[in-house]
C-alpha cells in the first residue's frame, strides 16, 4: 500500500515494503506523480529537456525527502529538480509546483505572486483552494484525499488529466 | 448384439421402404457432418471474436486505472471496474499492483468467482467456462499493475444450442423433403412392382382372374407382367366355365330368399296392424288361461279401466281387489261354468273401484276358445266403460222422476202434443178430470176426440199457429162448456215444443182452472154494478133534492109577485072614477056649465088627469111585476127541464161547451150557496168544447160543489168561498173546485176516494167514490188535494181533450 513503491519497478517492490511510509514520504510521492497528468503549456519551458522545479515553501524535511525520492527520476524526459524556499520572495520564477506547507500565513501572499504563471499551486490547509490554491491534499481519517480547483488550473493554462479528476474531487469556487 | 438380426428386419420390410429408408440415411449424414462443420467453425470464431472484445475492453478500463494506482486509491480503482457491469459477459476482473495482489476487484452480482489462474503475462485463457484475460496496466510505457478479465461463455454455448436447434430444424425439413421426394421418385422403379404384387394378392385372395395389369415398358419388370397376364388368361378360361354353373345356383337362391323375406315383411306389417289396434282402441283387452288362473295379455285400455296395471294383472287373482264383491262372485261363477264347458261365453257388468277413488262401470265379455296348437282352453275378455251411461242413466232417472212428480201432482192439466196435436203426455189431474183413472185413455188422442169441436177447433187454431210462428201464447182465458153443459174457465199458457236441435215437434200447455175465481169476478162485476146504480140514484136524488129546492126559491118570488100584483090591485083608484062618474051622471044636464062653472066641477077633470096618470103607472108596475112572475115561471121549467135532461138514461155522448155543465152545477147548487153565505168566483181561463156523457160530469161537479159548501160551512169562517176553475192543456182539461174550508188531513187524503169513506156524519161515503169511478169511465180521473186541516182543498176533475174535439 505504499505509494512511494509504486514508482519503483515491479521488482524491487518487495525490498522497500516493510517500514510503515512517514507522512512526508506519502506527500513526496503525491508531489512527483502529479507531473504525469498535468500538462503545461510549451511555452513554460524553455526547452524539451528542461527539468520541472519543485519548491516546496517552508518545509525542509519534506524538501529533503523529496529531493531524495526524485534523485533519477524523470517525467516525458523531464528531470525532477527540488528546491525549498523560505518565504515567497525566494521562489524562484522558473517554479512550475509550488507546495505550501502548512503555513497560511504565505498562502495569500504566495498565491497573488504565481497567478498568472503556468505554476502548479498545491497546498495542505482547508482554507487552500478558498484561497485561490489548484490542488490541495486534505487528511481524511487515515488517507490523504486530492482536492482539485479547476478555476484558476484553467486560469494559469494548466490541464489536469481527466484520469486525475477521476480519483479527485473536484470543488469549484 | 448380432450384427445379422437388423439385416433381417431390413431384408422384410418392403421394397418402397428399403429404398426410402437408404436414400434418408444418406441425406442425414451429409447433413450431419455439414452442421457440424458448421458449429465448429462458429464456435472457433466466437472464441476469437469474444477475445478481441475483452482485449479492448480490457485496455480502456487499464488505461481509466492509472491514477487509482499511481495515487493509491483501491476505491476509484473499484469504481472504474464497476464500469463492467455494463458487459454482462463479464464474471471478474481483478487488478493486481506490484505492492498489492488485491489492488480491487469486481464480481458480477450472483455470480461464483472463478478458479484463480496463476498467468503473469498478457494473452487469454480458457478455463472450463470461462475466458480469462490478462492485461498489463501501463503508463507512459511503464508497468504498475496486471488487469485480469474472466467473461463467462453462456453467450456462445447458448448460441451453440441455438444453432443445434436451427440445425435439427433444418435437418427435420430436410428429411421430409426428401422423405417426400423420393416416396414420388421411387415409384418410378417399385410402383409397376407393386401394383404387380397388389394384382397377385387380389387374384390369390378374391380369385379374380380377369384383372390384367397395364404393360410399362419393356424392361425386366415389363416381360415379368407380361408372364403374369398370361397365366391369368388360361387361368380364367378355366374359371369361366366354373362360374356360370354357380350363377345359376345362386339366381335360384336368391329367388327364393326374396320371396321369404316378401312374406316376413308382410307378416311384420300385419304384426304391428293388430298390435296398434289392440294397444289403441278403447275397448279393454286381456287374454286369461284358467289353468294356470294368469292373466297373460292385457292392453292399456284394460288398465285404464279396471285401473290395474298389465305387470299386476298378471297375478292371479289380481282383479280379487278391484272388483265390486257381487260382480266378482258372480263371474267366478260364470268363469266356472266357462271352464265346466257349460256355456263358451257371458257377458255381465263389472264395477271396478279405481284407485283414484271412481268407480268405474264396464260391461265384461267374455268367449272361451281352445288354442289350435295345444288344446289348452284361453279365454279373450273384452271391458266396456260405460260409466258415463251409467252417469247419464241416473241423470236421466232423475229427471225423468222429477217430470213425474210434476204431472202426477200438479192440479193444472200440464200436456205434450205433437205436431198434429195429438197428446204424447199428460198430467194425471187432466185423466182425472176427464173421469179417468189415468192418463193412458188420453194418450194420442186430440181434443176432437176429447173434448169435442167446441173445444178444439180453438185449440188447434192456437196450436198451429205456435208451430207456425214458434211464439208462445202466454195466459188466455179460455171459456169452455164441457159435455153435461157445465162451463170451464181456464188461464192457458201454451208454448212450442222444440227438438234437442232446436226444431219445433209440438206443443206443450200448462191449463189453469180458473172458474172460481171467474165466478167471483163475475159476482163481484154484479155487486160493482148494483152499487154503481145506487150510487147513481143516489145523486138523482142529490140532483132532485137540489131541483126542488130551488124550485121551491122560484116559486117564493112567484108569491111574492103574486101578492104585490094582488095588493095592487087591492088598493087601485077605480072608486075614485066611479065617484066622477057618478057626479058626471048628477050633472048630466048642465054639463058644460058644471065642468065650466060650478067650482065642484071645475076640478072634475083636474082630478081625472090625475087618476089616469095613477092608473098608467100603477099598470106599468103590474105589468113589471107579472113579468117577474113569467120569468121565475120560466125558470123553474127550465129546472124541471134540466132534472128531466139529466134523468135520462145514460151512455148518450153530447158535444157541448163544458162551462154550459159547470154552469148549470153551480145553478144547481145556487141556492144553498147563497143561504150560506158563500162566495162564488168563476175562474174560467179556457172556454173549450167537449164531448162527453153530460150528466156523469154533471153529477161529478154538483158532488164537489156541494162538498165545497159542506167544507166552507164547517169550517165556521166569514170569508167562506168557493171559485170554479177551468183550464187545460193540449191533450186534457181540468175542472178545479177550491175552497178555503176546513181542508184534509194527510192520511184522509190518501183514501179520500175510497168506497165508503167518508167525514161527514150522515153522509153514504160514496160521493167521491163513484165520482172517481165515473171520471175514470170517462178516461180522465178526480185527484184531491189539501195542505192539511184548516188550509182549504182543492179537488180537480181531469178530462180527456183534443183539439179534434174543439173544432167540432
Amino acid at each position: 500500500m505504499l505509494a512511494a513503491s509504486c514508482l519503483a519497478p515491479a521488482g524491487r517492490a518487495v525490498e522497500s515494503a516493510d517500514p510503515a511510509p512517514s507522512e512526508d514520504q506519502l506527500k513526496a510521492a503525491f508531489l512527483l506523480n502529479f507531473p504525469k497528468y498535468v500538462e503545461w503549456p510549451a511555452e513554460a519551458f524553455p526547452g524539451a529537456q528542461a527539468p520541472i522545479v519543485v519548491t516546496v515553501v517552508g518545509d525542509l524535511s519534506l524538501g529533503e525527502e523529496l529531493r531524495r525520492m526524485a534523485a533519477g527520476k524523470a517525467v516525458d524526459g523531464r528531470k525532477l529538480e527540488v528546491r525549498n524556499a523560505e518565504s515567497p520572495e525566494d521562489i524562484a520564477p522558473d517554479s512550475r509546483i509550488i507546495f505550501v506547507s502548512d503555513a497560511e500565513r504565505w498562502t495569500a501572499g504566495l498565491l497573488a505572486h504565481v497567478r498568472t504563471s503556468p505554476v502548479l499551486t498545491v497546498g495542505e490547509a482547508d482554507d487552500f483552494l478558498d484561497a485561490g490554491g489548484m490542488i490541495n491534499l486534505a487528511r481524511r481519517e487515515r488517507r490523504i484525499r486530492l482536492e482539485v480547483s479547476l478555476a484558476p488550473a484553467e486560469a494559469a493554462g494548466l490541464k489536469i488529466s481527466s484520469r486525475l479528476l477521476r480519483i479527485a474531487e473536484v470543488v469549484k469556487r | 448384439m448380432n450384427p445379422v438380426r437388423p439385416m433381417r428386419w431390413f431384408h422384410d420390410i418392403p421394397i418402397r421402404r428399403k429404398q426410402v429408408l437408404v436414400i434418408m440415411l444418406t441425406s442425414t449424414v451429409a447433413l450431419v457432418l455439414a452442421c457440424a462443420a458448421f458449429m465448429v467453425h462458429d464456435t472457433l470464431a466466437f472464441r476469437r471474436e469474444m477475445g478481441e472484445r475483452l482485449a479492448s475492453l480490457a485496455g480502456v478500463t487499464g488505461n481509466n486505472l492509472t491514477a487509482a494506482i499511481d495515487f493509491n486509491d483501491p476505491a476509484a480503482a473499484r469504481e472504474t471496474l464497476d464500469a463492467l457491469r455494463a458487459v454482462p459477459a463479464v464474471v471478474h476482473a481483478h487488478v493486481r499492483t506490484p505492492d498489492s495482489p488485491e489492488f480491487a476487484t469486481y464480481l458480477r452480482e450472483g455470480a461464483e468467482p472463478p478458479r484463480d489462474v496463476e498467468r503473469s503475462v498478457a494473452g487469454e485463457v480458457f478455463h472450463g467456462r470461462y475466458l480469462h484475460l490478462f492485461r498489463p496496466i501501463e503508463r507512459s510505457g511503464e508497468t504498475i499493475g496486471m488487469l485480469e478479465v474472466v467473461a463467462d461463455l453462456d453467450d456462445l454455448h447458448r448460441r451453440l444450442w441455438r444453432y443445434a436447434g436451427i440445425a435439427g430444424a433444418v435437418l427435420a425439413a430436410s428429411l421430409l423433403l426428401v422423405y417426400v421426394l423420393s416416396a414420388r421418385l421411387e415409384r418410378l422403379i417399385t410402383g409397376p412392382i407393386l401394383e404387380l404384387t397388389r394384382l397377385a394378392h387380389t387374384v390369390a385372395t378374391k380369385r379374380d382372374y380377369a384383372v390384367r395389369v397395364g404393360k410399362r415398358g419393356a424392361d425386366e419388370i415389363g416381360q415379368l407382367i407380361d408372364a403374369f397376364n398370361e397365366m391369368l388368361a388360361q387361368i380364367q378360361s378355366r374359371d369361366d366355365a366354373l362360374q356360370k354353373a354357380r350363377d345359376f345356383l345362386e339366381e335360384r337362391v336368391a329367388e327364393r330368399t326374396a320371396a321369404l323375406k316378401q312374406a316376413q315383411d308382410e307378416a311384420a306389417r300385419e304384426q304391428a296392424r293388430f298390435k296398434f289396434i289392440f294397444e289403441s282402441v278403447p275397448v279393454g283387452i286381456s287374454w286369461f288361461v284358467p289353468e294356470d288362473e294368469a292373466t297373460h295379455l292385457v292392453n292399456p285400455a284394460h288398465e285404464r279401466i279396471t285401473g290395474v296395471s298389465a305387470e299386476a294383472s298378471r297375478r292371479p287373482g289380481a282383479f280379487a281387489l278391484v272388483s265390486h264383491p257381487d260382480d266378482y262372485r258372480r263371474q267366478q261363477a260364470l268363469t266356472a261354468r266357462f271352464v265346466a264347458g257349460e256355456i263358451d261365453q257371458y257377458s255381465l257388468e263389472e264395477r271396478y273401484l279405481h284407485p283414484d277413488g271412481r268407480v268405474v262401470w264396464a260391461v265384461l265379455t267374455s268367449r272361451m276358445f281352445s288354442d289350435p296348437a295345444t288344446g289348452h282352453k284361453q279365454s279373450v275378455t273384452t271391458l266396456v266403460d260405460i260409466s258415463e251411461l251409467k252417469e247419464t242413466e241416473a241423470e236421466l232417472a232423475y229427471e225423468r222422476d222429477l217430470l213425474r212428480a210434476l204431472l202426477d201432482g200438479s192440479p193444472d192439466a200440464i200436456y205434450f202434443k205433437d205436431t198434429a196435436s195429438r197428446i204424447l203426455r199428460c198430467s194425471a189431474s187432466l185423466g182425472r178430470s176427464m173421469g179417468h183413472a189415468d192418463t193412458r185413455p188420453l194418450i194420442g188422442k186430440t181434443d176432437m176426440e176429447i173434448f169435442g169441436p167446441e173445444v178444439a177447433i180453438e185449440s188447434r187454431a192456437d196450436e198451429e199457429q205456435i208451430i207456425r210462428t214458434g211464439q208462445p201464447i202466454i195466459n188466455k182465458t179460455e171459456r169452455t162448456v164441457r159435455p153435461g153443459g157445465t162451463v170451464v174457465w181456464t188461464l192457458t199458457t201454451k208454448m212450442p215444443l222444440r227438438s234437442v236441435t232446436g226444431e219445433i215437434i209440438g206443443t206443450m200447455g200448462i191449463s189453469k182452472d180458473i172458474t172460481p175465481i171467474k165466478q167471483a169476478e163475475e159476482q163481484l162485476e154484479a155487486v160493482h154494478k148494483q152499487l154503481l146504480e145506487t150510487s147513481r140514484q143516489a145523486g138523482m136524488a142529490e140532483v132532485a133534492t137540489g131541483v126542488l129546492h130551488n124550485v121551491g126559491n122560484v116559486l117564493n118570488s112567484v108569491n111574492v109577485s103574486a101578492t104585490l100584483v094582488a095588493e095592487q090591485v087591492r088598493h087601485s083608484e077605480t072608486e075614485h072614477l066611479a065617484r066622477v062618474c057618478k057626479l058626471l051622471r048628477e050633472h048630466e044636464a048642465d054639463i058644460g056649465h058644471y065642468l065650466q062653472e060650478d067650482p065642484q066641477g071645475r076640478q072634475v077633470l083636474q082630478f081625472l088627469e090625475k087618476l089616469a096618470s095613477h092608473l098608467a103607472s100603477e099598470r106599468a108596475e103590474n105589468l113589471a111585476e107579472l113579468d117577474n112572475l113569467r120569468k121565475n115561471v120560466e125558470h123553474i121549467k127550465e129546472i124541471v127541464a134540466m132534472q128531466q135532461s139529466y134523468a135520462r138514461v145514460s151512455g148518450l155522448e153530447e158535444t157541448l161547451p163544458l162551462h154550459e155543465i159547470v154552469e148549470d152545477a153551480l145553478r144547481m147548487n145556487a141556492g144553498a150557496l147563497s143561504r150560506h153565505e158563500i162566495s162564488l168566483v168563476r175562474d174560467y181561463r179556457i172556454r173549450p168544447t167537449i164531448t162527453v156523457e153530460r150528466h156523469k160530469v154533471l153529477q161529478i161537479l154538483v158532488n164537489l160543489v156541494r162538498n165545497a159548501k159542506y167544507a166552507c160551512d164547517d169550517a165556521h169562517r166569514v170569508d167562506k168561498q168557493v171559485t170554479v176553475r177551468i183550464d187545460g192543456d193540449d191533450r186534457r182539461v181540468r175542472v178545479a173546485v177550491i175552497d178555503n174550508g176546513i181542508g184534509i188531513s194527510p192520511e184522509n187524503l190518501t183514501r179520500i176516494f175510497s168506497h165508503g169513506f167518508t167525514t161527514r156524519k150522515n153522509g153514504h161515503g160514496f160521493g167521491l167514490h163513484s165520482g172517481a169511478l165515473a171520471a175514470r169511465q170517462l178516461g180522465g180521473a178526480l185527484l184531491a188535494r189539501s195542505d192539511g186541516p184548516g188550509q182549504g182543498a182543492t179537488f180537480i176533475l181531469e178530462l180527456p181533450y183534443t183539439r179534434e174535439t174543439t173544432a167540432a
